[in-house]
């Protein structure tokens, strides 16, 4: 079944004097239990398509699907509630809520949404010793390290076992250590819990956790390529090849 | 649940709240003790034109709930910018927008309902500080005790009603129109750029001055001195002019000091001017409508508190002119004079009285060389050399002298200048036949308190009135205690069968009040004006200046976070810290001292122009320059905290950015 699925989706900023074409004209489908990393240098437009499918902005033209839904053409309110059934998140900057601790933060939509008080509880429990933080969930996230607060996020993004968890360079301000236990962590959670996870990031390493690398350029699609039987290193080292690639035409080059 | 987490919220971003606890805490703070006050029974009983007191601060408070809810509306915005991330990922997780808003309403329920609650015994504090200063206005000796009472509160409840209501109204709706994209990648927006072309800037700067010189010299014609009436129609296009004159040039003159400096390289580049000035310039172009409204605040605070001065001033030497005695008794019977004596006796020790007559000078050579400001009178009033020495002395003056030709008229001060070029009262004849050759024209007044309806007073050598007629006799009396409003009350019914007198209709025509002064009761009256006026005056002005210091103050702490890799890229390209720190002061004086430069120079206009009227009433013509000097330092002492408060704010969040 798709999860995902993008219509010629074009996203212009500017006025008609000076058009700047964040993305313009993407089309492609995310099947569900997928793994995608959208891959590309800085303005390439890949977050510009992640906030377009986070229905945190809007596009220009085209149609998002989500399962059966076109997001494109839902209201304000009723977008809130899509995100909230359907959509799960995670950023490079954690994006937590300083006022909360760890467990009231993952809760928090549960809560909000008025959730049973017990079955809160149980849900946070269930999702975070699968993730290896159940010892700080009493914290603040000041208390705790980049990785453990991202391990939170991730946490908050799985909890409503939505259709699709959406990440914005989720390593970005973790070390690499921390990197790498992190996106062990997401790998699990696809495999294991079966979430479906979109990945923005244009860091090689992480794109190579995928099984399906999408390569963003001035907006466009440039190239895809798909892990299957390779080995993570090879696939890596494949993704390096396309980014030397992406990273200039030998035209480019005087 | 929805209330347990805003009340979390409120606990746990405390911190972040105290600006707005303080801002809101003080406002009300004040709001509840000045109408504490108004409202206090000790208050109103302090004499009878207390009871205004309360009816004014109706009207008053109207105009503070204005610019109150502009503050608080300020301040909540300014919380919203700063959790406009947090309210971002809220909307993230799908929980909607009503929700967040009402969640956001109740955070600013919890701590408006906190500001007052701490507000009524601060404010109860602030209004025993303030009867203190009512003790000494009157001279009492024990301090007048405020009591609780009910409506104070009630109505600062009202007020608080009101002015939350309208806030979170406003705050409802613009958490209504704001796109979550904004909420998580904006921090916080700026005001819309006012001017994108510079001629338009131009032009607007160079009309708002005009019109500002315009609205200043209508002004100034409208308050040309003693007898013009102005047309309170004029005065009030005259404001807004100077309102529009104001909010003009603040929103322009930014741009047009950064020309300057830009215009001249070894100004551009000298220190840090250059870091200063677009800085500075940026800041005042994204925020000029509040800085605009800031600037006629601070308009506004310097007139109010000069107009307090100005009229404490106006009544003291009022007060003066009108008693200089404890108690004088005008047109009297003589017969009368042991009977008063006794009365007063009955209540006060005598210390000296004195009793003496004015002549009756049917000629009017100074009535007619004061044309229509001659009075009503159908003579002019003559008195002896003595008694005028006496009269001197009692009030503790040195005596003057005449030779037997000459004489002296003393007059208000207003008419002085009418006589003075007046050929024709170089020599007077009295109705007698007798020439008096003028020795001097005084200005020195009195003459009210010497005599009923007169505006001059002609003195002559004593044996000169032999064959005038007595047109009055008037009962002087000092006494040793001071003599009270009720005192006088119970002496104006006493004498009043006795100064009421037939006329020839056949009807009784009663002088009484005007015939009788107390001191005590002409001091309590004074000082019901002044503590009225100065009150009314010090709200709007602590009220203003505590609105412009908190905004000025939220502005640049949210700066100081927002845009703190400025500071950052300044001392990585190797400025000191001290160096540092020293282009935040200068940054921040220019900042703070930018909105006070304009309404200085129109403060001081109007003052110097309603001068014109108030001079004839002040002791000297200078005096308003001391009294604008003192409250210009006043205002400035109370800003320089909010400076300095903002100063080490600043310093501290960029240092603990610098440790990050």
């Amino acid at each position: 079944m798709k999860v995902l699925r993008l219509e010629n989706v074009k996203k212009y900023y500017g006025t008609t004097s000076n058009i700047t074409k964040a993305v313009d004209g993407i089309s492609f489908e995310v099947e569900e239990g997928e793994f995608v990393a959208i891959m590309g240098a800085s303005g390439s437009g890949k977050t510009t398509l992640l906030n377009a499918i986070s229905t945190i902005d809007h596009v220009t033209s085209g149609h998002i699907f989500v399962g059966d839904k076109d997001i494109t053409e839902l209201k304000e309110d009723e977008k809130a509630d899509f995100r909230k059934d359907n959509l799960g998140f995670i950023f490079q900057d954690f994006n937590l809520l300083d006022t909360l601790n760890i467990e009231e933060n993952i809760a928090l939509s549960l809560i909000i949404n008025g959730e049973n008080q017990n079955k809160v509880d149980e849900k946070v429990e269930s999702i975070t010793s699968k993730l290896g933080i159940q010892d700080v969930l009493k914290k603040f996230p000041y208390e705790v390290s980049g990785g453990q607060k991202q391990r939170c996020a991730c946490a908050r993004a799985l909890i409503n076992k939505p259709k699709l968890i959406l990440a914005d360079e989720p390593t970005g301000a973790l070390d690499s250590k921390s990197s790498r236990l992190l996106l062990e962590t997401m790998e699990s959670m696809n495999q294991e819990l079966k979430a479906t996870i979109l990945m923005v990031t244009h860091d090689a390493f992480s794109a190579s956790f995928c099984k399906r690398v999408l390569f963003l350029k001035d907006g466009k699609i440039f190239n895809e390529i798909i892990k299957g039987e390779k080995t993570r290193k090879e696939f890596f080292n494949e993704i390096l090849d396309v980014l030397t690639l992406l990273g200039g035409d030998v035209g480019n080059v005087k | 649940m929805l209330s347990k987490l805003a009340f979390r919220n409120v606990k746990r971003s405390a911190k972040d709240y105290v600006i707005y606890l303080i801002t809101v805490t003080l406002a009300f703070s004040f709001i509840f003790a000045f109408n504490l006050m108004s409202n206090s029974k000790e208050i109103l009983n302090l004499c009878d034109i207390m009871n205004n007191f309360a009816i004014v601060m109706y009207f008053v408070n109207v105009f503070i709930i204005f610019i109150v809810c502009f503050l608080i509306n300020y301040t909540i915005k300014f919380m919203f910018s700063k959790r406009s991330r947090e309210f971002g990922t809220y909307m993230l997780l799908g929980i909607k927008k009503k929700k967040i808003s009402s969640m956001f309403t109740l955070e600013n329920i919890i701590l408006g309902f906190l500001s007052l609650l701490i507000s009524i015994p601060l404010g109860y504090l602030f209004s025993l500080f303030m009867s203190f200063i009512v003790t000494r206005t009157f001279g009492l000796n024990e301090i007048v005790k405020i009591t609780f009472s009910l409506n104070p509160i009630l109505l600062l409840l009202a007020y608080f009603i009101f002015i939350y209501l309208f806030v979170l109204m406003l705050a409802h709706h613009r958490m209504k129109k704001v796109k979550i994209y904004d909420l998580l990648y904006l921090e916080k927006q700026n005001e819309e750029k006012q001017f994108k072309k510079n001629k338009i800037r131009n032009i607007t700067f160079v009309f708002s001055l005009i019109i500002g010189i315009t609205a200043v010299v209508l002004f100034n014609r409208e308050f040309k001195g003693f007898g013009t009436e102005p047309s309170f129609g004029m005065v009030l296009v005259c404001i807004i002019l100077i309102i529009i004159s104001i909010y003009g040039v603040t929103i322009t003159l930014a741009d047009f000091i950064l020309k300057i400096v830009l215009k001249n390289k070894k100004l551009k580049y000298h220190k840090d001017n250059l870091f200063v000035a677009r800085t500075f310039s940026s800041k005042v172009k994204t925020m000029s409508f509040t800085l605009g409204i800031l600037t006629v605040l601070i308009t506004f605070t310097l007139i109010a508190l000069n107009l307090s001065s100005l009229f404490k001033a106006m009544f003291d030497y009022q007060l003066e002119l009108a008693s200089p005695y404890d108690i004088s008794i005008k047109e009297i019977d003589e017969n009368n004079i042991p009977e008063y004596i006794n009365f007063i006796e009955n209540e006060y020790t005598i210390e000296e009285s004195f009793s003496y007559h004015g002549y009756k000078e049917t000629n009017r050579d100074i009535s007619n060389a004061l044309g229509k400001y001659g009075g009503w009178r159908e003579y002019d009033q003559v008195i002896r050399l003595t008694d005028y020495n006496k009269l001197l002395e009692l009030k503790g003056d040195s005596p003057i002298t005449l030779a037997s030709d000459e004489y002296v008229v003393n007059v208000t001060k207003e008419l002085g200048d009418l006589l003075v070029s007046n050929p024709s009262i170089k020599t007077i004849t009295l109705s007698n036949g007798i020439e008096l050759k003028q020795k001097e024209i005084l200005t020195t007044g009195y003459t009210y308190a010497w005599g009923v309806g007169y505006g001059s007073i002609i003195v002559v050598p004593d044996d000169v009135v032999t064959d005038l007629e007595i047109g009055a006799t008037s009962l002087i009396v000092n006494t040793k205690e001071k003599t009270t409003e009720s005192f006088a009350k119970k002496m104006a019914k006493f004498i009043s069968s006795n100064i009421c007198r037939e006329t020839e209709d056949g009807e009784e025509d009663c002088y009484s009040l005007y015939n009788l002064t107390v001191r005590g009761q002409e001091e309590a009256n004074n000082n019901g004006f002044v503590t009225i006026i100065s009150f009314v005056c010090l709200y709007i002005a602590f009220i203003f200046i505590a609105t412009v210091g908190t905004i000025l103050a939220i502005q640049s702490l949210s700066d100081s976070t927002k845009y703190h890799y400025r500071y950052k890229v300044l001392s990585k390209l190797g400025v000191r810290e001290n160096q540092l720190n020293k282009t935040i002061f200068k940054q921040l004086f220019i900042f703070f001292i930018f909105p006070v430069f304009y309404p200085l120079i129109i403060s001081y206009i109007t003052v110097f122009t309603l001068n014109n009227v108030f001079n004839i009433v002040l002791t000297t013509d200078t005096i308003y320059l001391l009294y604008y000097s003192i409250n210009v330092f006043i205002f400035i002492l109370i800003y320089a905290i909010y400076f300095l408060a903002t100063y080490f704010g600043f310093k501290r969040n960029i240092g603990k950015m610098e440790e990050v």
